[in-house]
């Protein structure tokens, strides 16, 4: 088992632990970091995509050519070289309408994926300190939600608290945070028989202070792999409550609205196409990410020198 | 179950002078971002039936790669060179498909934590038939009745009722004992032991040292016993090989090798083992720690920890030579003759 | 062996010390059953034995991890309290605990500074990077150690952190669970030399729980020996190696192996640790015991005084030992059955 540890320039190696059988052998220390580990090729894609996207959003007022709302053209035109992604059944230029999309779906779905994993990282911490009855309860709580397939309580909630942007992003949260609260508990339990939790509380530590020292960086690991897919759904559920009219209301230029009204007008492809792919370059994009900072936090891959 | 015993001592003699396993420049690299990086460098070492060879050294000495390479077993990204023969067939660029029918059938290995070694969810029973049936096409009930047998040559009480439990409820030195059977199912002729008893309790440890002995004495199985505890393969080796940052440095009979030690290094192990029953001798760390694979000190690889080194040491690497009797050294300054007593 | 005038507040008392764990089924698995010990300040005791008997549940009983299903604890005459949600009371917190396990009493997401501070700031010291690099002297580790993170170093160093750790806190008594036995022989002579070297400069208090008589002998200057939850035998090290009177301690030290070339196989001891939730009646020794006899089934052996602060749990401890020479195959004194002897090789 070689040891890992540089010390500048002259080498600093390690007296060893007993190898527990075969092991991949890791890399240096200095390869892995977070930062390090997206420099994947996949992830490095992810990454352009979704700066790309909120550089768009930054400034789509600038390079959109049209107004998003206001009729530009003809209704129903093909793209041509005035209106790269068509117009669609009101006239207004499709490019424009997917660029200011980018305003509305993007920082949405971040804001959402925010609420619902601190919201739920903190119900999940809280089951998981106390214990005992009140675990219990939010536990089933957790699994009432649970039980409901998310677009259908997304639905619910929405419909329930009238359709807008903001109720179906309110409804979003309301589904999307039992997950996270399900997985802190679990890292909360696991650390609270852990060895070094055991040596803080040796050394005085109270439970506010083992919770921010010892639980908290061993939960962001996983919770922003969780939060960074989530973006993906976001997005997804954000333009599924639009598609069926409990979101972004008319005339909002929102993808998930676009593609929904596109439905109606099959023949006309563009009209659906665009926003589409837009959608899914996002989803894409934040999977890569979101794959690549797994891997990093895996803690299999916090494996024990190799032999 | 059969036990094979050489019949006239003819035979034995012949067994046991022909090589079962014989290594030869053997080197195992890694790729990293400057190059190759060296980690078994030139390893040469041979095997005969009944005979116990112990390999030594501690951490990142490279023993354990060796091992695996043997087995065709090292992990995605390193690649071994040289020559491995098994009974004459090499070994090294074998097909996969050979090599696993090789593995388990002729050459076994047990490693350190059966608790790791061993499948958790499947019964003991499942996992030492599904290995006979494998190799040996034998029938269910056949083989039942074999993983019976093999239980109760490794001395695990109650075989049939163990046959039916899983690893958990068994005791780390039973769960050994049982990695012991499934390797011996198909009557390897080798037998690659990786810290066998490292994490086991001393008596423990003993008696798993007794029922190798009798393993090797009943069946003229061939160890390779990889330990860094020089007191076990003091007990069971018949010849001992010192590994230091990847290389052989001494090699001899265990007598030599432990009992009369050249080697600066193999000295300087010696003497951090807690004193034999006695005299309370004072245990005297290694200063410094073993190089790290690609950062060797020019020269010989042990020479910043060395007591005995002189200036030559730091620029001209040592080869392995025939210093008498079979010992083989790397080092050329004889701790028997330098001035500087231990 | 003499207990240095030591201040009161840093005395170590086990009394009557019983740890229980209860299984999902309900049954009662007594990990400890009735264990007297005294560590004083600046001594060493050795707490040896093998897996099952408990030494671990013992270890972190006497730091307030587990809790007490009888007995008590004691440190510097005040009681150790189990640890529960309150922070731990600042005069208990020179009492620290070293883990086994040197993967996992490092938390994989913090710097090692930043731990070693944690430990600095529980004796009510400010954390300084000086004071940090002078801990990381102390344990031979470079001072770049703080700026990185466990996975980064191996076995042997992190547990020189972790006792660096354990150091930043001053504790007048340490406990320090199996700290070699994860580490290979070279890594744990340089630990239990560190061990050594702490004993002989702070005049800290240490009891080290391991199931290798080699290692605690090396630091040791008074031996417990324990089997299935009851302590067996204890007294001054050298009075023990020379003269075991109880059959388990001899079972332990035959069974070290000796690096000599020899090929000799140490003794070995027949049968299993019996299950802690239904251990042997009389004298939880008797099945595997060579010496056993009816009585052993029936009655629990006292503490019996062998003399000169020797005290031994069996029936027979009065007997003047045999000879029996260690690492002889000794007739009578193991079964004949086939696997405890010692053979000679070559």
């Amino acid at each position: 088992m070689s040891a890992i540890a540089h010390d500048g320039g002259s080498v600093l190696i390690g007296d060893g632990a007993i190898s527990n059988g075969p092991r991949e052998p890791t890399g240096t220390g200095s390869e892995r970091t977070p930062l390090s580990s997206l420099r994947r090729p996949g992830a490095l894609f992810g990454i352009a995509v979704l700066l790309s996207w909120l550089l768009i959003a930054a400034i789509a007022p600038l390079i959109a050519p049209s107004s998003p709302t206001a009729p530009s053209a003809g209704t129903l035109l093909a793209p041509s070289a005035a209106h790269w992604f068509g117009t669609d059944e009101l006239g207004r230029d499709v490019f424009s309408r997917v660029l200011y999309g980018s305003r509305l779906s993007l920082p949405l779905a971040l804001l959402l994926v925010t609420l619902a994993s601190m919201v739920g990282s903190s119900i999940g911490a809280i089951a998981g300190f106390a214990g005992g009855v009140i675990d219990s309860v939010i536990m089933r709580v957790t699994d009432m939600f649970f039980a409901f397939p998310s677009i259908v309580l997304t639905m619910a909630f929405a419909a329930a608290l009238g359709p807008s942007l903001q109720s179906a992003v309110l409804a979003i949260v309301i589904v999307s945070w039992p997950p996270y609260a399900r997985i802190v508990r679990g890292l909360v339990l696991a650390m609270q028989s852990s060895n070094y939790v055991a040596v803080s509380r040796l050394l005085g530590a109270s439970s506010a202070r083992l919770l921010v020292r010892d639980v908290l960086p061993n939960v962001v690991g996983p919770v922003l792999v969780v939060a960074t897919l989530d973006i993906g759904s976001a997005v997804l559920l954000l333009a599924g409550l639009s598609f069926l009219g409990l979101g972004a209301q008319p005339p909002a230029a929102e993808w998930g609205a676009m593609v929904a009204t596109a439905t109606e007008f099959f023949s006309n492809w563009w009209m659906g196409l665009f926003p589409g792919l837009a959608i899914a370059s996002v989803v894409f994009a934040v999977n890569m990410i979101g794959d690549a900072l797994r891997d990093y936090f895996d803690p299999r891959s916090l494996v024990r020198p190799g032999r | 179950m059969s036990v094979t015993r050489s019949s006239t001592t003819d035979e034995l003699a012949a067994d046991t002078k022909t090589p079962l396993l014989e290594v030869e420049g053997l080197s195992v690299t890694r790729r990293d971002r400057r190059g190759r990086v060296s980690l078994v460098d030139e390893v040469h070492l041979a095997l005969a039936r009944g005979e116990v060879l112990g390999v030594c050294g501690e951490s990142g000495s490279g023993k354990t790669l060796t091992s695996l390479a043997v087995l065709g077993l090292l992990p995605a990204g390193l690649r071994a060179t040289g020559s491995i023969r098994y009974q004459g067939e090499e070994l090294v660029g074998a097909s996969r498909r050979r090599l696993r029918t090789l593995r388990g059938r002729e050459i076994a290995v047990v490693w350190q934590d059966p608790s790791t070694s061993l499948h958790p969810l499947l019964s003991v029973g499942i996992q030492i038939t599904e290995h006979v049936r494998y190799h040996l096409g034998l029938d269910a009930a056949t083989a039942e009745r074999r993983a019976i047998e093999l239980l109760d040559s490794v001395r695990v009480p109650d075989p049939a009722s163990a046959l039916r439990a899983r690893p958990h409820e068994f005791s780390g030195g039973l769960r050994q004992r049982i990695a012991l059977a499934i390797a011996l199912a198909c009557e390897p002729k080798i037998l690659l032991a990786d810290e066998p008893t490292t994490s086991l309790d001393l008596t423990v440890q003993a008696e798993i040292l007794h029922l190798l002995r009798d393993l090797v004495d009943e069946r003229q199985l061939a160890v390779v016993l990889i330990s860094h505890d020089l007191g076990v393969v003091s007990s069971l080796a018949d010849r001992v090989q010192v590994m230091y940052a990847g290389r052989i440095v001494e090699s001899g009979r265990r007598s030599q090798v432990i009992g009369a030690p050249r080697h600066p290094y193999t000295r300087a192990l010696l003497a951090a083992l807690p004193g034999s029953a006695g005299a309370q001798s004072r245990i005297r760390p290694i200063p410094g720690s073993p190089p790290l694979p690609g950062h060797l000190p020019n020269g010989c690889a042990f020479h910043p920890r060395c007591a005995f080194a002189v200036p030559s040491c730091g620029s001209e690497r040592p080869n392995l030579v025939s210093v008498e009797d079979s010992v083989l050294l790397a080092c050329p300054v004889d701790p028997f003759l330098a001035s500087a007593s231990k | 062996m003499s207990a240095p005038s030591s201040p009161q507040q840093s005395v170590l008392h086990l009394d009557n010390v019983e740890v229980t764990y209860h299984r999902r089924d309900g049954a009662a698995v007594r990990a400890v059953r009735g264990v007297d010990l005294v560590v004083h300040a600046g001594e060493v005791v050795g707490l040896v034995g093998e897996s099952g008997c408990g030494k671990s549940s013992l270890g972190r009983a006497a730091v307030g991890l587990e809790k007490l299903a009888a007995g008590s604890v004691t440190f510097g005459g005040k009681p150790v309290q189990t640890l529960g949600r309150r922070a731990r009371p600042a005069a208990l917190r020179s009492l620290q605990l070293l883990f086994q396990d040197p993967y996992s009493s490092l938390n994989p997401r913090r710097k090692i500074g930043h731990q070693l501070a944690d430990g600095l700031r529980a004796s009510g010291e400010a954390a300084t990077s000086a004071r940090i690099f002078e801990l990381l002297a102390m344990v031979a580790m470079p001072a770049s150690a703080a700026d990185r993170y466990p996975h980064e170093f191996s076995g042997g160093q992190r547990q020189r952190l972790a006792i660096g750790r354990a150091l930043a806190a001053k504790p007048s008594m340490l406990v320090a669970d199996e700290p070699v036995s994860a580490l290979d022989a070279s890594a744990r002579a340089a630990i239990v030399t560190l061990l050594g070297e702490l004993r002989d400069e702070t005049g800290i208090g240490l009891l080290l729980i391991s199931h290798d008589l080699g290692v605690v002998r090396q630091v040791a200057q008074r031996i417990a020996v324990m089997y299935l939850g009851k302590i067996v035998e204890s007294g001054p090290i050298d009075a023990l190696w020379r003269d075991p009177r109880h059959p388990y301690t001899k079972a332990l030290i035959a069974a070290a192996p000796v690096a000599d070339g020899a090929g000799r196989i140490p003794v070995g001891l027949a049968g299993e640790v019996p299950n802690p939730s239904d251990p042997p009646p009389g004298c939880s020794f008797h099945p595997r015991c060579p010496i056993a006899e009816a009585q052993c089934a029936t009655t629990d052996p006292p503490p019996l005084a062998v003399g000169g602060d020797q005290v031994a749990r069996c029936l027979f401890a009065l007997r003047s030992s045999e000879n029996e020479s260690l690492h002889e195959p000794a007739g009578a004194s193991f079964p004949a059955e086939d696997v405890t002897r010692s053979r000679v090789r070559d």
